[in-house]
């Protein structure tokens, strides 16, 4: 069975990522994968360390290239979506530009992108979302999602700048913060608009109790992936986004 | 005439190899003003083997832009004793044909022209000609990696008679290079019996167009 390479680039303080991916796809009854990752410095979630970060995408693409990975994701959603409008669309493309020119095959998403990707496949256009970020920050992603064409109805910020720390976020603080939220007409909960903070096994008991479809920046990741791939998209246990194909696999 | 519909916007780049970076951000940057507008930092990721390499860009107006690639550690190809760093010559490489290819870079005016020259003077790499033709007027120089830039202003504006000349040379060229022998002679005695061939057709044309301006007039009077 082929092994298809995910390259990660990821903050160096990430560690969510790097966890949550590789258990979402060793779900797959079809395919197997590796993860390879680069990090960009990154420890405190401000727009000055952000704007530093990005600086640093063309190194770790020129490092995860090396690795000859079928798939980059670019896993840092807020980086982008404190950009300005289409900004993960113009990352996206820079990158595929810069593994092109070298003759790289590895295609590329975002995990901003795929948020934007998971969100319009469920055909969610008045969404909520549970976000680690200091207030100034989880309002530039708010309008970033609007920009995009969806309606947050609310939403939340836990307020942690520390990157490390937003990976000890625990369970039950998210789950308290997606209760707070009116969610009454939306179509759809984003659990963690955040690849760092943990949601992943939050994702399928969170949808059995609001009654609706909940993803994360992980499951919307690995949805994009798999849809990348070509591979059926069909991860029992994460939410309905992730058994788009499951009757057919099977 | 081909019936083909014409598409294309003009130059998105023309690329060419570098040794010197240094040099070349310094002629295309500080002495002509190009901006840099992009570059690319990349390695051999493909099937064939080769440095760590950078492709960066310049402006070279309407949005058209010259480009380069440093590869690092590269050592330039060997080769003869002229051309560029590109195209290395023999010594008995007749030198018309290694000064056939350049790049032309239109600009609008005389003044635009001078402004060009007056940059390149001032600098490492002076103008080595300033030439009128018949119908543009330009200035030369080689790069730092010795390709040949020429900067042209157009004196008058090429007349579609111009375009239907050029389209019975380049047919008589086709003529005569497929009939295997192929000479300026050949070439001016075809273009010549496609003229007569032509030409009723070209007359008849012309008088219809008459016919219809004189047909308007009269239903305008």
């Amino acid at each position: 069975m082929h092994t298809h390479r995910v390259g990660l680039v990821v903050p160096s303080s990430n560690v969510t990522v790097e966890t949550e991916l590789p258990a979402l796809l060793c779900r797959h009854p079809q395919a197997r994968f590796s993860f390879h990752s680069a990090r960009m410095r990154m420890r405190t979630v401000s727009a000055q360390q952000l704007a530093a970060m990005n600086a640093q995408r063309e190194r770790c693409i020129m490092e995860i290239a090396d690795a000859a990975p079928d798939v980059i994701l670019y896993a840092c959603l807020v980086a982008l979506m404190t950009g300005e409008p289409g900004e993960h669309q113009r990352a996206e493309g820079a990158i595929a530009e810069q593994l092109a020119t070298g003759g790289s095959q590895a295609l590329v998403r975002s995990s901003a992108g795929a948020l934007i990707e998971a969100l319009t496949v469920l055909n969610a256009k008045r969404i909520a979302i549970v976000t680690p970020y200091l207030r100034p920050l989880a309002a530039k992603v708010v309008g970033y999602l609007e920009a995009s064409g969806f309606e947050v109805a609310d939403w939340r910020a836990l307020e942690v700048a520390g990157n490390a720390e937003v990976g000890c976020i625990s369970g039950e603080r998210v789950m308290a913060a997606a209760r707070s939220l009116d969610l009454s007409g939306t179509d759809a909960l984003v659990i963690s608009a955040c690849v760092q903070m943990p949601s992943l096994s939050l994702v399928a008991a969170a949808e059995q109790e609001f009654g609706l479809p909940v993803l994360s920046a992980a499951t919307a990741g690995a949805y994009s992936l798999l849809r990348g791939l070509r591979l059926p998209v069909a991860i029992p246990d994460a939410g309905r986004l992730l058994r788009a194909d499951a009757a057919v696999a099977g | 005439m081909t019936g083909l519909s014409h598409k294309a916007k003009g130059v998105d780049h023309a690329a060419f190899p570098t040794f010197d970076p240094a040099a070349t951000v310094r002629f295309y940057r500080d002495v002509l003003g190009f901006p840099v507008v992009h570059s690319i930092c990349a390695a051999g990721w493909g099937p064939e083997d080769h440095p760590d390499f950078i492709h960066f860009f310049f402006d070279i107006g309407n949005g058209d832009r010259i480009a380069f690639f440093y590869y690092f550690g590269l050592e330039p190809p060997a080769g003869g004793p002229q051309g560029d760093v590109y195209a290395r010559f023999a010594a008995d490489a007749p030198r018309f044909f290694i000064r056939s290819r350049h790049l032309a870079i239109h600009v609008d005016s005389d003044e635009d022209l001078t402004e060009y020259q007056r940059r390149l003077d001032g600098s490492e790499w002076p103008c080595t000609l300033r030439l009128q033709h018949e119908t543009i007027e330009s200035i030369y120089t080689d790069d730092p990696n010795g390709y040949m830039i020429e900067f042209t202003r157009a004196l008058r504006p090429v007349t579609p008679q111009e375009d239907l000349d050029a389209n019975l040379t380049i047919d008589a060229l086709l003529d005569v290079v497929s009939g295997g022998n192929p000479s300026m002679d050949a070439l001016l005695t075809r273009k010549a019996e496609l003229i007569v061939e032509r030409a009723a057709d070209w007359e008849q044309r012309r008088e219809a167009a008459q016919n219809e301006g004189a047909q308007r007039e009269l239903t305008r009077s």
